[in-house]
């Protein structure tokens, strides 16, 4: 055959089933928070591996991604492209980085499994009170035809996203968090991504076992608590354990909304600041994540999470200890 | 010969082939045939009954999710059998991670198997009507004509087959089929005043 | 319920029953739950039998799985062929007909909201948010690693390159 004319026929074909399949993909009609519930399934049992960009304070980290399921069992694993040269692996119950220069690993333990990528409760219906999930349109991410989904907030306590979902087998191929003027906050993007049939589980047992253990405590041991929070926040998880190279504890206070998470720390306030004490009445952001500090009494509060300002700062300043709750 | 692997398993290929083409109530065929076993296997890492049998709907949900990558490279009741398992240590690790009432170790519970302590898990109520049941149970069993008991006995604690029971009592299979049917509708009629079926919240 | 009915069931229950009856009955079940129902009695027999405790199903057991399958409706996409040739055949038409796919990429139904449309959203900007009175960009310090580490997974895939405050941690987790 003429190679021009193969050339022309493969255009013409491609410019043929791009129109067809942007045209109507699937016969069967299908809403946003569908396709959310598609692509939180598809990503806990496909295998699939791609690469994946993460836009956060303005700073580009490429990285491959694998994600390995089988029989129940998942597990990520994100090895960095540039440096420091990391392998950061997730299991059921923990997560280990590897540094690959230094050859330091950390391991630590995970009260709740939590995607690399995006995080979405099992069931979407239990983001009912709290998000409206839309389906705006379609487009082409790393040459795969998406679903594009809005995230929207029922208030102003909570980011809204966008979610690019590839449209056969849904997994999330770009995703978006906005602050409240719709500046974009972070990004991950997949410049490419592959389904395979089966991906091998990598080992990421450490010759020495984390250290400790992450007992959960009952929440209400928490010597603080929470006057105002913002509708659809649940409290999930709380801790005491030591931090920042001393045997002092801190206690941890673990939130979420099914999409946002907060955490609320609680330590004695340090007599002298090394590394710099957050100053009052100021919320400070690394890429979607907020952080406030106010201290009450001895102890210095910290609010964290990819939340507005408001949030973290209205929670913050509506601490109480429980001691005083007479 | 037994055949019975064979023909469940040629039961199961149909009726995963059906799923796998869209016909969901073939995957409820399957639910029906396996959730009482699935549902055992599950409470031996799950003492709770009401736990149990969620964990036991979430490991069919996922094996329904992961279905279209099911080659048939093993039986489908041992790739189902893997899923519940794996769904189940997923559930223990989840729970004792959030909750200090239950700091159970995985290995405790892969090596405590049908032993006796875990009867001590039960509350005094939950115990005492437990103990009822099985007086009530070894009553009907006792109340057995012979070849009947022989018939139950040989099938739950021998896992003979129909056709090896045949052999080992000397009767037809169809004999077989009949006092082992007629020693459960026994046991049933004694047994259901007592039980409560799915009550548990 | 006939008798006929109900031996079945229990030769089901002990796979002993052939396969074209096993069909039948699983149809029946799946319509009649008093079926379904005498199924588990006898399965809590045998269960009750070597197990000495009592392990009902609860009734709604296969409906509840059945209607959470059903809101699954669009992921098992019947009849799906492999799509890895399908990738690699539209990765070689893009890259061959880059105007083509181009040309294809528009937006079926525009947005409510335009600011969310995707041209717009690529065309947003990607430094930093805006500075308000009340929020500040510090870089990170030791403490605020640690609670982010603690927080979630976003310390390790963060662009920050400096690490060196994570090395501490490091060493603190090795003591102990």
């Amino acid at each position: 055959m003429n190679p021009y004319k193969a050339i022309l026929s493969l255009l013409l074909f491609s410019t043929f089933s791009s129109l067809a399949l942007g045209e109507n993909q699937t016969d069967l009609p299908i809403t946003g928070k569908q396709t959310l519930q598609n692509m939180v399934n598809a990503m806990q049992t496909l295998n699939y591996q791609g690469t994946v960009t993460f836009l956060r304070n303005g700073k580009l980290e490429p990285m491959k991604y694998f994600h390995a399921a089988h029989d129940g069992l998942e597990q990520e694993r994100l090895l960095s492209l540039n440096s420091p040269l990391r392998e950061i692996i997730r299991d059921t119950g923990k997560v280990s980085c590897l540094y690959k220069e230094t050859k330091q690993k950390i391991e630590e333990k995970r009260p709740f499994d939590r995607s690399f990528l995006i995080d979405l409760p099992k069931d979407i219906n239990n983001l009912d009170s709290t998000y409206t999930a839309k389906l705006v349109g379609e487009e082409d991410i790393a040459m795969l035809p998406s679903f594009i989904i809005n995230i929207e907030p029922n208030d102003k306590f909570r980011y809204p996203r966008t979610l690019w979902v590839e449209k056969q087998h849904f997994l999330p191929l770009k995703a978006v968090v906005y602050d409240l003027n719709n500046d974009v906050l972070e990004q991950l993007l997949f410049t490419e991504l592959t389904i395979k049939d089966s991906l091998p589980f990598v080992d990421s047992k450490s010759s020495t076992p984390p250290p400790g253990s992450l007992s959960a405590q009952q929440l209400t041991e928490a010597k603080f608590l929470l006057s105002q929070v913002p509708l659809g926040f649940k409290e999930l998880f709380f801790t005491s354990k030591p931090m920042h190279n001393s045997s002092q504890p801190v206690d941890h206070l673990l939130l979420s909304d099914g999409i946002a998470w907060i955490s609320v720390y609680m330590e004695s306030k340090p007599t002298t600041t090394p590394n710099g004490l957050l100053e009052p009445k100021t919320v400070q952001a690394i890429g979607a994540i907020n952080f406030y500090s106010r201290a009450v009494e001895n102890y210095e509060f910290t609010v964290m999470g990819d939340v507005p300002p408001e949030t973290v700062k209205l929670i913050a300043e509506n601490i109480q200890l429980r001691d005083s709750q007479h | 010969m037994n055949n019975q692997p064979r023909m469940t398993e040629q039961l199961d290929e149909e009726l995963v082939a059906r799923v796998q083409q869209g016909d969901k109530k073939a995957f409820d065929y399957l639910v029906i045939k396996y959730q009482h076993k699935i549902v055992q296997l599950v409470n031996r890492y799950i003492k709770d009954p009401s736990e149990a049998q969620d964990v036991a709907q979430e490991a069919f949900i996922k094996a329904y999710r992961a279905l279209d990558g099911f080659r048939g490279d093993a039986a489908f009741y041992t790739w189902l059998y893997r899923i519940a398992i794996n769904t189940a240590k997923n559930y223990l690790v989840a729970r004792s991670r959030r909750n200090s009432n239950y700091e159970i170790d995985i290995q405790d519970a892969e090596k405590v198997e049908n032993a006796p302590q875990l009867h001590d898990l039960e509350s005094p109520d939950n115990h005492l009507a437990n103990q009822q049941i099985l007086d009530v149970l070894n009553d009907a069993i006792n109340g057995l004509p012979e070849e009947m008991r022989t018939a139950i006995m040989l099938r739950e604690f021998e896992g003979m087959s129909y056709e090896e029971i045949a052999e080992a009592m000397d009767c037809p299979v169809g004999t077989v089929r009949s006092r082992i049917f007629r020693a459960r509708e026994a046991i049933d009629i004694k047994l259901t005043p007592l039980l409560t079926h799915g009550d548990f919240r | 319920m006939n008798d006929e009915l109900k031996q079945h069931i229990s030769e089901f229950l002990d796979d002993e029953l052939d396969h074209a009856d096993s069909l039948k009955l699983l149809q029946s079940m799946q319509k009649n739950h008093e079926l379904t129902d005498t199924l588990n009695r006898y399965a809590a027999i045998s269960h009750l039998l070597k197990n000495k405790q009592h392990l009902p199903i609860a009734k709604d057991f296969t409906a509840t799985i059945s209607a959470q399958i059903e809101q699954e409706a669009f992921y098992l996409i019947p009849n799906r062929k492999p799509t890895k040739p399908v990738y690699k055949m539209l990765a070689l038409a893009a890259s061959i007909a880059a105007i083509a796919v181009i040309t294809t990429n528009t937006i079926k139904n525009p947005t409510e909201s335009p600011q969310l449309a995707p041209q717009q959203v690529a065309q947003q900007k990607t430094t930093p948010p805006a500075q308000t009175n009340d929020t500040e960009q510090y870089p990170l310090n030791a403490r605020i690693n640690d609670y982010l580490q603690a927080h979630n997974n976003s310390v390790y895939t963060n662009g920050q390159a400096d690490f060196r405050p994570l090395a501490k941690v490091t060493a603190y987790n090795s003591q102990k």
